[in-house]
């Protein structure tokens, strides 16, 4: 048998096109070229379909959002009917857009499609969720207030979610949200995901309280600028989510549990978070995006006032419906969920492995790609965090300069 | 009366399987323009507007695969004259504008990490694929967005034969485009175990 060409041989590697032939597969297995080209056109795929994958919109499009889209088309369509009535039997008008423009969607996942305020009000929730091992989520802008409650905990442990998920956790969190379960202070939630830009690090030090050093030249990886080209803030403060109790009921039976009871003293109990000085620097590369990115922080307070304590509450939310079961499950089994911040990772498109820094017990972070590298660790009185489009060991030696 | 009634029973049929169509259509296609342009906005623009194509084409009345691919390709032509167009608008950015969108994306989520990462990630990746010929890279969209070779070989009127080499011819081009950007691979050497 001849050598097969270059497409039945990456057509080969496809399950569901289905199986080789058996004078294909015996072919390549002796021919060191098609074995060659087989493994090259492996490498190439393996490396595209990762890539290609984080291009994505953050999760599934539900009914709803296609019914939405929907009325939308529809509006834009009258419009255009509209037009064209208007210029009778213009052949312009045939082809021209409405005058109008589309209403855009909302940047990002089901949170980021809420208003500002309800999106605070749910970066929010994330935050306290994380602290208090209730829930989290990987998703969209949320995965970002969580990444930034990474750096508040005594210790770490890793809630792997896949994807069903995460999505099933964006939802019930944006449900939350957009129902008053919980509500917060606007100006208060703001700050949690809100960072200052300053000027240096002399200024980020004295926002924060403790003391940055930029990363020592000697240990940057090679093509990154020797000095912070952004240095971020995030002040000490304090911000305070109010759980509702009458709207919690009404969630509770709109997903089908009419009979919860949840005490009276529960409704305006208050989570009350005290939100350590975060400080992030970011280095750019050549070309001048982010390349690398070093977090320090101070560890975290969270209490409960009012009516309910704070065990209280985590079990009420921890028993809200719609909540992945994998998830609660693995949030019930932390040991002591008072000291130990779970973080959310999606197991479908970032590894983890237990690593050291320095003698402290660290975790470790590679994205689906391979490229991104992560480091996570406790030192000093000080949470520490480096993230970067570098390789594990090249972290590792930004982390080892640290502290 | 009769003829009457049977126009508007038509046109109500018609309708409804131009709903059913969107409704059928619409996330494939949003997720297609998306992990091209990467824009919220601009990928269901790009979708309306194929959708307002497909309106009153009696390619709605062909076979759901037919119809499918018609709109794939369509949606496909519309996102990639909305990237030409960006292309020109953004030709005039010098580095600096270059960096305040980076800015502006990292201050829209408030978290400076992850986020800045996954961005410029997403950024390099969608770079690497704007390099591609338009066909390897339909073929490598499509491909891995989950279309079987045989809706491609519809989507691109191409044999169902012809797709596995567009589609190899496609990877190595994006692996090229993909490191080259990146100078090398920084997690291929030392990647976690």
């Amino acid at each position: 048998m001849p050598c097969p060409d270059l497409g039945t041989l990456r057509v080969s590697l496809d399950d569901d096109a289905g199986a080789a032939p058996p004078r294909l597969r015996d072919h390549v297995q002796a021919c060191a070229s098609c074995l060659d080209t087989v493994a090259e056109l492996r490498r190439n795929a393996e490396l595209a379909a990762p890539a290609i994958a984080m291009t994505g919109p953050d999760g599934w499009l539900s009914p709803a959002t296609v019914e939405a889209a929907l009325t939308r088309f529809e509006q834009r369509r009258a419009r255009l009917l509209a037009v064209r009535a208007a210029t009778a039997d213009g052949p312009a008008a045939r082809t021209a857009d409405p005058p109008e423009p589309v209403v855009p969607l909302r940047h990002g996942g089901q949170l980021a499609r809420l208003g500002t305020r309800a999106r605070s009000v749910a970066a929010a929730l994330v935050v306290v969720v994380v602290l208090t091992t209730m829930i989290a989520t990987p998703g969209g802008r949320a995965a970002a207030a969580g990444f930034l409650a990474h750096f508040r905990s005594e210790r770490f442990q890793v809630v792997a979610l896949d994807h069903s998920q995460a999505v099933q956790l964006n939802a019930a969190m944006t449900q939350l949200v957009q129902t008053g379960v919980f509500s917060g202070d606007q100006r208060e939630l703001d700050r949690l995901v809100t960072p200052l830009a300053v000027r240096d690090l002399a200024e980020a030090s004295r926002l924060a309280g403790f003391p940055v050093h930029a990363v020592d030249r000697s240990a940057l990886p090679r093509g990154v600028g020797a000095t912070p080209e952004r240095v971020l803030v995030n002040r000490a403060h304090t911000a305070r989510l109010t759980f509702d109790r009458d709207q919690a009921i009404a969630y509770f039976r709109r997903n089908g549990q009419a009979q919860v009871t949840i005490p009276e003293r529960f409704d305006g109990a208050q989570l009350v978070i005290q939100v350590p000085a975060i400080v992030v620097q970011q280095y750019a590369g050549r070309d001048g995006t982010p390349r690398l990115l070093v977090g320090k922080a101070g560890t975290i307070g969270m209490d409960a006032a009012g009516g309910a304590s704070l065990e209280e509450l985590r079990e009420l939310v921890l028993h809200l419906p719609g909540l992945p079961k994998g998830a609660v499950e693995q949030l019930r089994n932390l040991s002591d969920w008072r000291t130990t911040l779970p973080l959310p990772v999606p197991s479908d498109q970032v590894r983890w492995r237990a690593a050291s820094v320095g003698g402290s017990e660290a975790l470790s972070f590679t994205d689906s790609t391979g490229k991104v590298h992560a480091l996570l660790w406790r030192h000093g009185g000080y949470i520490w965090g480096v993230a970067g489009v570098i390789g594990a060991g090249e972290a590792l030696d930004v982390a080892n300069s640290l502290g | 009366m009769i003829a009457v009634r049977d126009e508007a029973t038509a046109a109500a049929d018609t309708r409804d399987r131009f709903e059913a169509v969107f409704r059928a259509r619409y996330g494939e296609l949003y997720s297609l323009s998306y992990r091209l342009l990467g824009d919220h906005g601009e990928a269901e623009d790009v979708v309306q507007e194929t959708f307002l194509k497909l309106d009153g084409q009696p390619v709605l009345g062909r076979p759901v695969e037919e119809v499918a691919a018609w709109l794939r390709r369509v949606c496909l032509n519309a996102t990639y004259n909305r990237l030409r167009g960006r292309r020109r608008a953004t030709a005039r950015l010098d580095r600096a504008g270059r960096l305040e969108r980076a800015d502006e994306e990292a201050d829209a989520g408030g978290g400076p990490l992850l986020d800045v990462l996954r961005a410029e990630q997403q950024r390099a990746v969608r770079q690497a694929l704007a390099s591609l010929p338009q066909r390897q890279r339909a073929c490598l969209l499509l491909r891995h967005a989950g279309f079987s070779y045989a809706e491609i070989a519809a989507t691109l009127d191409l044999a169902v034969g012809s797709v596995g080499v567009l589609l190899a011819r496609g990877e190595r081009a994006f692996r090229d485009a993909y490191l080259d950007r990146n100078d090398a691979d920084p997690g291929a050497d030392d990647a976690l175990p």
